[in-house]
């Protein structure tokens, strides 16, 4: 027998229920047709149309002779949520596993697209509490739009031993690695993670699709590729009290024991609902931090609990604003800003090796396999590479005088990173490089920045100058090459730290 | 450095190869997986005390100075010209056409089904010929970057080569069955129907290799095709190469960039300098070579080499010589096109692009025995059937596709010979997935890759090279149908590797 509302509820109930009928795929209806979905006297289906469109939930066809479907109207049917079709950009935005929770909280309308992906850039109007939060006590990043790609098979430790620099013989269940891969010129393709979940099945996550990459690599190989990126929803949690939170929240993991880079899986909430989850100590912050791996189903069980958890310690939702501010500080270089992808750089001159993106610490030559790319490292090892990622560093005094000469005070604070590339000089003289990403960091007190530059203007220490934006003008600042990450606290690697105390 | 060369693949071109080199004072070893020699020209027992040729067995387009060269005669090939180029026979709506080797005797035919089409004939023969005389040159020896201008200065070849065959046939004439037989030539063997661009070049190839004086004539072995192989094997042993049949190898061995020998399915290992692969490229790189020592470029590059052009083979013993409508005897003699009409074809090559079976398939039929009794028991004749336009990978399988196929060729054979169902005493039948099988043809495309003009001349592997770029070890040469100049029984690819070998 159904279950039948009480009177007053009643309208509010078939109110929606009309709503509900019209979705992208059914923009348009007309009333006699609803009156008869729904079971509705017509008279009263007009009513209720009547007040879903003047409160511009549904709007009217040009001949005003049918209801219309508006879209975004908050409680109207969802698109069917389109598949990223490996890699491809969606029609449509999509929505992460995470997107009712992380747009609930989102009250400035500050969205942006990431890999097809509708994304919170900030929470807040401003990304700062949200920057603050990561930096003091947690903040809670939805990174679900990583493409994903889980190897399995015997020969899955081969395939990666090919594909990527680093050298996957090494690798151990359990463990994370970070690693570049290149292309056969040995110019960099992308970089990630790839963690090892058992003997033969690893999971790698990158910035960009490379489904077909890994593929053609792995031809001949016994080894399955599949993308699983829509399988997986990713949050961050990172900052100072990311262990308190963690543990409050997971059972089965001992995260005292849990190092740098490596993984353990455990559950998050307690019952039928409990979501395995699998943890890695890993994150984009160069912070103390984790990042939980969750099957989609699970997804808004695990984010209830690391939110509710959170409360005690200062947690935020932080969006992709912030994100940007602390990847900066931590000196982590980003795909498609910081260094182009050889697999969609136009001229040949804007391709760069490992090295020469700051990654050649991931390129092991020493390794047995043959890797892609291998022949071309190998001679670029031996001459040196031609251009270097470095820190820069811009004082406040620098700044105050470019400022001074129209009146102002720098107009630096508060402000995201920026990632328009501007020219580097050697002071005074040719251009030797560009800065690809830099902000006033407002923990550090400085102007800092990520710059390729030519290898022989990369010692720390040297001076070099760089444009900013003095109001329209554009000035030349005095920078100073300093090693990276600018910030890089104990916490982020210590071992049995007790949460939060290194502060 | 090992001096010895082996050869992968005892097919035509391999055993070419192998004389040429042996010939030359070169330690030769040949390897062939089957039990006997010729791989898609080699004649086998399918029917029993029949000798069936189980691919292609027109020897029209070999070369006639490699065989001199060899002294194939002297080994024990003979040669048999069939009075009839290609036939097309009658139907309930359709004429019969004949094309003879003849130019005369051609038009004589044409005029009484069209007086437009044979008053044009000549000049499509002659006009045909001068376009294939010009492609000849670059088809008979590595190309060079002359070649290319040579090509370009003679925008009808280039128009002839890319355009539709059905568009350029239909320029000059208008009788269906004409148009259907010509494209019945030209199109076997491909995936494209007459109506797709670049159709126009398997003819010119057919004629230029078939003797550029006239259309290309057919040629057989006495005793089948497999003669042939028999006849360069002899050669090639009694200049003192070693011929292994029932020999597969399973690798091409590589070491640091260099091939460094061959290794046998039983384990074997043989050490040789060189090794000259005639089998396709996608067999050559990814599972000889193996794909994990390739650049992955390349490897994409191979996955997407076209092997359209699957084709089934039907065997037919039967109690006489068929009736095919409006057609004399010594006009059994050619190819005999079951196709009315061009669009016949273009309709199998739609159902095939589809995965699917033609309704109504047509099929290019050989009677050999009506030029060498020999091949079936006194009182029998063999009829082979080829139905082309097939794909590979047919929609719900083989197992299920084997007697829709079979009962759908049996309607359409009734349907041009009437009666023959009655004459039928045996028959077997070979399918595209029996042609990899069996012969290694990937994907069952008969000619290693398509011939189509993106596949074809400077875009098709070279013995040493594709598009440019060395081969991915040094020591290795291609010498099979996937390379320049392409598929059929030409020996040219054979002779271009080793001539491209002993050059250096």
């Amino acid at each position: 027998m159904p279950r039948r509302a009480p009177q007053g509820t009643q309208a509010v109930q078939r109110a929606l229920g009309l709503l509900r009928s019209f979705t992208p795929e059914a923009p348009e209806h007309r009333l006699s047709e609803l009156a008869a979905a729904h079971g509705l006297h017509p008279s009263t289906t007009h009513r209720l149309l009547g007040v879903l469109e003047a409160e511009g939930l549904i709007g009217r066809s040009p001949d005003s002779q049918a209801y219309r479907w508006v879209p975004g109207a908050p409680g109207a049917g969802d698109a069917e949520p389109s598949s990223r079709q490996n890699g491809l950009r969606p029609l449509e935005p999509l929505r992460t596993p995470f997107h009712r929770r992380t747009s609930a909280r989102c009250e400035s309308g500050a969205w942006r697209d990431w890999s097809g992906y509708t994304c919170v850039e900030t929470y807040e109007p401003t990304p700062e509490r949200e920057y603050w939060a990561i930096r003091n006590a947690a903040g809670l990043i939805d990174v679900s739009p990583l493409f994903k790609y889980e190897f399995s098979g015997a020969d899955a430790e081969r395939l990666l031993g090919r594909l990527m620099t680093r050298d996957f013989s090494k690798s151990r269940t359990g463990r994370v690695m970070y690693t570049s891969w290149c292309n056969e010129e040995g110019h960099l393709l992308q970089d990630g993670n790839v963690q090892r979940l058992a003997r033969e099945r690893f999971l790698v996550s990158a910035a960009e699709p490379c489904l077909r990459w890994f593929e053609d690599c792995g031809w001949g190989m016994d080894v399955e590729v599949r993308d699983v990126s829509e399988e997986i929803g990713v949050l961050a949690l990172q900052g100072p009290r990311a262990r308190a939170v963690a543990e409050a929240t997971t059972t089965g993991i001992d995260f005292g024991a849990m190092r740098y880079f490596d993984l353990a899986a455990g559950a998050v909430g307690s019952g039928a609902g409990a979501a395995p989850v699998t943890v890695t100590r890993t994150g984009y912050t160069g912070d103390l931090g984790y990042e939980f791996w969750v099957a989609v189903e699970h997804a808004e069980v695990l984010w209830d609990a690391l939110v509710e958890a959170g409360q005690d310690h200062g947690l935020l939702p932080a969006g992709l604003l912030a994100l940007d501010m602390v990847r900066v500080e931590a000196g982590l270089v980003l795909i498609d800003v910081d260094y182009v992808s050889a697999s969609h750089a136009e001229i040949e001159v804007l391709k760069v090796t490992p090295a020469e993106a700051g990654l050649g610490f991931t390129v092991k030559l020493d390794k047995q396999a043959d890797f892609v790319g291998r022949r071309a490292l190998e001679l670029e090892h031996e001459r040196g590479p031609a251009w270097a990622m470095v820190g820069l560093e811009v004082d406040w005094f620098e700044l105050e005088r470019l400022w001074s000469e129209i009146d102002l005070r720098p107009q630096v604070v508060g402000q995201p990173a920026s990632r328009e590339p501007t020219p580097v000089f050697a002071p005074g003289g040719w251009q030797v490089g560009q800065c690809t990403s830099r902000f006033f960091s407002p923990l550090l007190k400085k102007y800092v920045g990520l710059a390729t530059v030519h290898a022989d203007a990369a010692a720390p220490g040297t001076e070099l100058d760089v444009e900013v934006a003095v109001g329209y003008g554009r000035r030349r600042a005095r920078a100073r090459v300093v090693r990276r990450p600018f910030f890089n606290p104990p916490r982020k690697t210590a071992v049995d730290a007790t949460p939060g105390v290194d502060e | 450095m090992n001096e010895r060369i082996a050869i992968v693949g005892g097919g035509h071109n391999g055993l070419v190869a192998a004389a040429l080199l042996a010939r030359s004072g070169r330690d030769v070893v040949l390897f062939e997986a089957r039990p006997e020699l010729g791989g898609l020209a080699s004649t086998r027992e399918l029917i029993p005390g029949h000798r069936v040729d189980a691919g292609s067995n027109d020897l029209g387009m070999f070369r006639r100075s490699v065989m001199e060269e060899l002294e194939l005669g002297a080994h024990g090939l003979e040669l048999i010209e069939a009075p009839a180029v290609a036939a097309v026979p009658a139907t309930a709506g359709s004429s019969a056409v004949v094309l003879w080797p003849e130019v005369g005797r051609t038009v004589e035919g044409l005029g009484g089904v069209s007086r437009r089409d044979a008053a044009a004939w000549p000049g499509f023969v002659f006009e045909l010929a001068e376009r294939a005389a010009a492609l000849e040159p670059l088809l008979s020896r590595p190309l060079e970057l002359g070649d290319m201008g040579r090509l370009l200065i003679a925008p009808e070849v280039l128009r002839a080569l890319s355009s539709s065959l059905d568009e350029s046939l239909r320029e000059r004439f208008e009788n269906p069955s004409l148009l259907a037989g010509l494209c019945g030539v030209a199109l076997p063997a491909t995936g494209l129907g007459p109506r797709a661009n670049g159709t126009g070049w398997p003819l010119l190839f057919h004629c230029a290799l078939g003797g550029s004086d006239r259309l290309a004539p057919v040629v057989r072995a006495q005793g089948g095709a497999g003669a042939l192989a028999s006849a360069l094997a002899a050669s090639a042993a009694a200049s003192g190469a070693e011929i292994r049949t029932g020999a597969s190898v399973s690798r091409i061995l590589v070491d640091s960039g260099r091939v460094a020998g061959v290794r046998l399915t039983d384990g074997e290992r043989i050490e040789a300098g060189a090794v000259i692969s005639t089998a396709t490229p996608s067999v050559t790189f990814l599972d000889l070579i193996g794909a994990p020592l390739l650049e992955p470029g390349f490897v994409r590059r191979l996955l997407n080499v076209k092997y359209r052009g699957a084709a089934a083979r039907l065997a037919l013993s039967l109690d006489g010589l068929p009736a095919f409508r409006g057609l004399e005897r010594p006009a059994l003699t050619g190819r005999i096109v079951l196709a009315e009409q061009p669009d016949d074809i273009e309709r199998a090559a739609d159902a095939a692009k589809y995965r699917r079976l033609p309704d109504r398939p047509w099929i290019e039929a050989a009677l050999p025995t009506a030029l060498d009794p020999s091949l079936a028991p006194a009182g029998r004749h063999l009829l082979l059937a080829t139905v082309h336009h097939l794909p590979f990978d047919l929609e719900g399988g083989w197992d299920a596709g084997r007697p829709q196929l079979l009962a759908r060729v049996a309607d359409e054979l009734e349907r041009w010979a009437p009666g023959i169902g009655g004459l039928v005493r045996e028959h077997a039948l070979l399918l595209p997935t029996d042609f990899e099988a069996d012969y290694g043809a990937t994907a069952g495309g008969l000619h290693h890759g398509e011939m189509n003009p993106s596949q074809s001349l400077w875009l098709r592997p070279s013995a040493s090279a594709w598009t440019g770029e060395p081969l991915p070890a040094s020591g290795l040469w291609l010498g099979g149908a996937g390379c320049h100049p392409g598929g059929g029984l030409t020996g040219l690819p054979g002779t271009i590797a080793a001539v491209s070998l002993l050059r250096g």
